[in-house]
């Protein structure tokens, strides 16, 4: 059994060795490599089945009690300053590699289908094994410091396929903003970082934690700057997050392949930043401010995504808003205290949320064959409709993660979503309202979603409702350089259609098997969480907690009024969803009238964009501007001033070189008659 | 005192490298005698074997622990023996690209090599000398033979005005430098030797007169060295001579003159160290200074380097005003890689008048394109000489600096620093002028360049020098350490420095402070 301990390493290093050996190829020898297409992606597939085969048994062996396992070596040391590198064993680490391993196979077997006419598939290929080589190895990190150089990693490999279709402009901008937004987050955790090991002098989550404590109540470090330097740590999670005020760059990411959007952005590294306020637990747990901050934080975001969705009509869109409102509900269950069920809900989410996105990426696929290749027409719930009869896996899929999300028993979301608001609810009557309303919207947009998308009148030919999409992309782009570029693709359009189907059709194999393979833990896996008899918390618990064993004393009635008031008011917005979409009972656009203001409000995303673009970009490329006069007209005339009266010097000079031996020997004599009359002097 | 016991306190065995160069030189004319025309062939590998063999000797006697020879009027200590292997691969290379220079001049290449030699072998007795006669006499010999060679192109008037001038200025610094050494004979009542001069100095109050002396002395010693003010003679001279010549004045001769004011300063004027190490400190600041900044303003190839190599002497003079073990060591570190990225640099220049018969910068535009060695070779150089990382020139200044900075020299330093920078200006302008330039740049005369052969008598020798010396600058910025420690056990090893350190304070400390030693991995 030390066995697989030992060789834990190999588990990132395989898809890493995937993703050099494609990419190698790709760099030597570009076209033999593009044209072997389905072998790099069976390669990179096997080593990612080996990884994942390997995290299987680390988890069934630390399911049996094992012991937890570290294993460090010295990476650099200078004086007494120590850096240590390696990799840790234990439940929390084979929990996530067991979630990252079969999300990350799945997304790859479902890739073959979704971008089988795609040029680049190798180039794809090589980038999500190198994403999942980066995913494992920041969760088997042992210290901050490694966890932060595989924090860069993966933030990388995100900016790398967000903009995968590099030619788009919406790709390429996303993917510049996604970096800069994390860059900003991650500048903070550097400097949390830094100045927590200043404070500790060690990278250790556990021994950073108890340093901290004894630091603070011996009073040799103030309580302020420990909550500064843990809230600087926790601007990195923010960031990749995609928490409130930092969240701006998720919507726009899905700018990237859908598969991207399954994987990264919902399921794996977004997570990332739960699962490290889950490492730094010990940390943040001592200071009650910070989790306040991250509480409330979580709140706010969990609030904001969900009305944020509300309105949104591109599908892809509305996931990403409501990935945001999730993850808001896990950084709230850390930030109460509730490590359990906010761990509960990554591994519930990470599930039923990539096999949503998935779906749509179905969708997506099925609709491109009607309206074709414009991600403003294909992606637009608006052209969407009555899908369910021409898609019927992926509409029976959609629907189950649709139940799951909105916290509708016995599937997943149900059981992890009540535990979180059961816990909130002991701790923060407040935060319990916002997550308790948020769970109406949710079962509202979500199931606005599904009606949209799967039932009614099919509306791909509707040319009226084309006009006004385009109308309103065009809009946007009148603004900016790109509109000649939107008519042109918009012409260019018109003229595909006539080759499109007029149907949708339902997607092949490879990327209906993930759908269905998705689909099982989404139903079942919240099992594993019941209240009353809790494995997962069994498993996974806080660092130090000790869980009492005796669950004989569950209070059922406590648990049937909390579960029962958060079905009710999931049903409730299922309800009004059904209302407005599906029996057009109650027609939207007239509320969106009547509360005109808030429905801009949420259409606009609070106008947080808008805000960040006047404050920040324009205000930056204010003093950017400002600097830039500066450097030119002052720095530069000071090193041309400088220049120029050398230059000048140098040419003077020159003129005392007058080539008359005489004048030479007077300059010599000259000299040492000055020397010795300075000395005479003195 | 019997005969046979008197030959054996002269050691005269010590001289030997002076010996063999002084038999090489009579070889060289007796078969450029006999042979005539012919013997062209042969002289030219006999005046390098010589000196091959000279440097053999030099390494033979680096252990040696008797220093002394002929009744102490010449020491073979390791700093002298540092200096005279120095001169003798400054001569050496002279010789392997002066070959195909000389022949195409039409002159006779046998009178070049031995006037040469004989230059060399006053260099190097220069540099041992203890006793004020024979380095005036070394001295002289240097002068005379450096006149001769820098006429040596008797049909060119340039040739024939820079010998002239040179003669005209070395005369009167001569005149003014044995008057000096004339003072300190009266002065220190007869004594010759210099140990027995700094003693007798000590006894008796003669300030003034001793600083006229050391004024005077200053003045003989600062010309050799090309010091501002008394530099003037360097850009007319090395503007009118034979390149080859230009190459071995800027390094071997000027060796000779630092070996000289080591010595000489060090050990006869103990009393007066304040006042020379300041007179020196405003010689290093006027000649960084005014060496680099009007090397911008030249049009000449050479009279660049003319002015560059003024501008380095200023820098050298940093680690012999620092006085320290180190400054010291780092003054030898860079005087030996100065030989070689100078010397290089030299061998470039050469080549492409060879080809080309022109010397102007302008001309060198779009180089690149047509003779990739010379470019790669003496951007090299230039780039060293610059102080650009990773080469030699860099690890020079920056051991050069940093000893500055120990010693507290932070004016010297600075200056240094700005004016490095500056240098970077002009060498880089150079290295951007061969290699950026597009074609339609190129400069008539590249555009008409000749297809690159290396067929001449003499070229191979011109070949394998420049391929010798650019490895040698290229590698030993990498390989430092080991130059640098072979510099500071000399400075360890030699008793009147030793002497020196002990009386200053300065423990002399065996290694490398750790500060730069890093900046070489191996």
């Amino acid at each position: 059994m030390e066995a697989i301990y030992e060789y834990a390493w190999l588990i990132p290093v395989f898809p890493l060795l995937g993703a050099a050996l494609v990419g190698i190829g790709l760099i030597s020898f570009n076209q033999a490599t593009n044209r072997l297409r389905q072998a790099n992606a069976v390669l990179i597939l096997t080593l990612m089945g080996a990884a994942a085969v390997f995290s299987f048994a680390l988890l069934s062996s630390q399911i049996q009690g094992h012991e937890p396992f570290v294993r460090t070596f010295e990476w650099a040391a200078a004086g007494d300053f120590r850096l240590t590198m390696g990799y840790t064993v234990d439940h929390l680490t084979t929990l996530m590699l067991a979630v990252v391993t079969t999300v990350a196979i799945l997304v790859m077997i479902y890739t073959d289908g979704y971008m089988a006419h795609e040029k680049s598939y190798a180039r794809f290929y090589a980038y999500l094994s190198l994403f999942s080589a980066s995913m494992l190895g920041l969760v088997i990190s042992p210290n901050l410091v490694q966890v932060y150089i595989f924090w860069e990693l993966v933030g990388m490999c995100s900016y790398l396929l967000i903009g995968f279709w590099y030619d788009r402009k919406g790709a390429a901008d996303a993917c510049q903003k996604a970096f800069v937004t994390n860059r900003v987050g991650d500048f903070g955790l550097l400097l949390g970082m830094l100045g927590l090991y200043w404070a500790t002098g060690s990278f250790e989550f556990d021994i950073m934690g108890e340093r901290l404590e004894t630091l603070v109540s011996s009073g040799s470090l103030s309580a302020g700057l420990a909550v500064l330097f843990a809230i600087l740590v926790f601007l990195g999670p923010v960031a990749k997050s995609a928490q409130f005020p930092l969240h701006v760059w998720l919507p726009d990411a899905m700018e990237g392949p859908t598969p991207i959007s399954a994987l990264i952005h919902a399921a794996t590294m977004v997570a990332a930043g739960v699962f490290l306020v889950a490492r730094m637990f010990p940390v943040f747990e001592q200071l009650p401010t910070v989790m306040n901050v991250i509480a409330w934080t979580g709140g706010v975001t969990a609030f904001l995504g969900a009305t944020i969705a509300i309105t949104q009509n591109d599908i892809k869109k509305g996931l990403a808003y409501s990935t945001m409102s999730q993850l808001g509900y896990m950084v709230m269950a850390m930030g109460v205290g509730a490590y359990t069920a906010g761990l509960f809900h990554l591994m519930t989410h990470a599930y039923f949320k990539a096999m949503l996105f998935l779906g749509s990426g179905s969708v997506i696929h099925g609709m491109e064959e009607v309206v074709g290749h414009d991600p403003t027409l294909a992606q637009d719930m608006r052209l969407m409709g009555n899908l369910r009869k021409y898609m019927p896996i992926t509409a029976i899929t959609f629907l189950i993660g649709t139940l799951a999300i909105c916290g509708i028993p016995p599937f997943a979301g149900f059981w992890s979503k009540d535990e979180i608001l059961s816990l909130t609810f002991q701790a923060n009557p407040i935060l319990w309202l916002i997550g308790y309303i948020t769970a109406g919207m949710t079962a509202f947009y979500m199931f606005r979603m599904y009606f949209m998308t799967f039932e009614g009148e099919f509306r791909g030919k509707d040319a009226e409702i084309k006009g006004v999409l385009k109308a309103e992309a065009a809009g946007v782009y009148a603004f900016g350089p790109g509109a000649m570029h939107a008519q042109e693709l918009g012409t260019h359009q018109d003229h595909d259609d006539h080759h499109h189907a007029d149907t949708p059709h339902e997607s092949p194999l490879t990327m209906t098997f993930p759908l269905m393979a998705l689909a099982v833990p989404s139903m079942l896996i919240g099992l594993l969480g019941m209240p009353w008899a809790n494995r997962f918390e069994a498993f996974i618990h806080a660092p130090g907690e000790i869980i009492e064993e005796a669950h004989g004393a569950f209070d059922w009635g406590e648990f049937l009024i909390a579960g029962g008031s958060s079905v009710g008011i999931g049903l409730l917005g299922i309800t009004l969803a059904s209302l407005m979409y599906a029996r057009k009972s109650i027609n939207p656009a007239a509320i969106a009238k009547k509360i005109e203001p808030l429905y801009w409000l949420s259409r606009n995303k609070w106008y947080l964009d808008d805000i960040n673009y006047k404050v920040f970009v324009q205000g930056s490329r204010r003093i950017a501007r400002q600097v830039l006069e500066v450097d030119s007209k002052v720095v530069d005339g000071i090193v041309n001033l400088t220049g120029f009266v050398t230059l000048v010097t140098g040419e003077g000079l020159k003129y005392f070189e007058n080539g008359r031996a005489q004048f030479y020997a007077l300059i010599v004599f000259g000299a040492v008659l000055g020397l010795v009359v300075v000395f005479g002097v003195t | 005192m019997d005969v046979a016991n008197l030959a054996s306190q002269l050691n005269a065995g010590l001289i030997l490298p002076e010996g063999i160069v002084i038999i090489t030189l009579l070889l060289v004319l007796v078969v450029d005698l006999i042979q005539g025309r012919k013997a062209n062939r042969v002289t030219p590998y006999i005046g390098i074997g010589g000196l091959l063999a000279s440097l053999g000797a030099i390494a033979f006697q680096w252990d040696n622990p008797v220093s002394n020879a002929f009744l102490g009027s010449f020491s073979s200590d390791p700093l002298s023996l540092v200096f005279r292997a120095i001169i003798v691969l400054s001569a050496m290379v002279t010789i392997m690209i002066s070959i195909r220079y000389v022949e195409q001049s039409g002159t006779s290449l046998g009178e070049f090599i031995t006037i040469l030699l004989t230059a060399s072998v006053g260099g190097m007795v220069l540099s041992g000398a203890n006793e004020l006669v024979t380095i005036f006499v070394a001295l002289e010999t240097l002068s005379i033979s450096s006149y001769l060679l820098t006429g040596y192109m008797k049909r060119d008037p340039r040739s024939n005005e820079a010998a002239l001038k040179y003669l005209l200025i070395g005369a009167s610094s001569s005149a003014l430098f044995l008057y000096g050494v004339s003072l300190l004979y009266g002065l220190s009542g007869g004594q010759t030797e210099l140990v027995a001069i700094a003693t007798n100095l000590a006894a008796s109050d003669q300030s003034l007169g001793l600083v006229i002396a050391l004024v005077f002395v200053i003045a003989g010693v600062a010309f050799k060295i090309s010091a501002v003010p008394f530099h003037q003679w360097t850009p007319d001279v090395y503007e009118g001579s034979p390149t080859p010549v230009v190459a071995f004045l800027s390094v071997g001769s000027k060796a000779a003159g630092f070996a000289l004011a080591t010595r000489m300063l060090i050990t006869v004027f103990p009393l007066l160290t304040d006042e020379w190490h300041f007179v020196f400190t405003a010689l290093a600041i006027l000649s960084m200074v005014l060496g680099n900044i009007v090397a911008l303003a030249q049009t000449s190839m050479k009279r660049l380097l003319a002015y560059s190599s003024i501008g380095q002497a200023g820098f050298v003079m940093i680690g012999l005003i620092a006085a320290t073990e180190v400054g010291y060591a780092s003054m030898l570190f860079y005087l030996f890689i100065y030989l070689f990225m100078n010397l290089g640099g030299f061998a470039c220049i050469i080549l492409f008048s060879l080809r080309t018969g022109t010397d102007q910068i302008s001309e060198y535009a779009g180089l690149y394109q047509k003779d990739p060695l010379i470019t790669l070779g003496l951007s090299l150089c230039l780039l060293s000489l610059g102080g650009i990382p990773p080469l030699a020139g860099f690890f020079g200044k920056l051991y050069l600096f940093w000893a500055g900075w120990q010693a507290g020299l932070y004016t010297l330093v600075l200056v240094g620093l700005f004016t490095s920078v500056i240098s970077i200006y002009y060498y880089i302008r150079v290295v951007k002028m061969m290699v950026v330039k597009e074609p339609q740049e190129m400069s008539e005369v590249v555009k008409n360049y000749p297809k690159v052969t290396w067929d001449l008598p003499g070229l191979k020798s011109l070949q394998v020098a420049l391929v010798l010396t650019v490895v040698a600058t290229t590698l030993i910025g990498i390989l430092s350490n080991p130059v640098f420690t072979l510099a500071t056990d000399s400075v360890n090893n030699t008793p009147f420095l030793k002497l020196d350190l002990a009386r200053t304070g300065t423990q002399p400390v065996a290694v490398l402070p750790e500060a730069i030693a890093p900046a070489n991995p191996l």
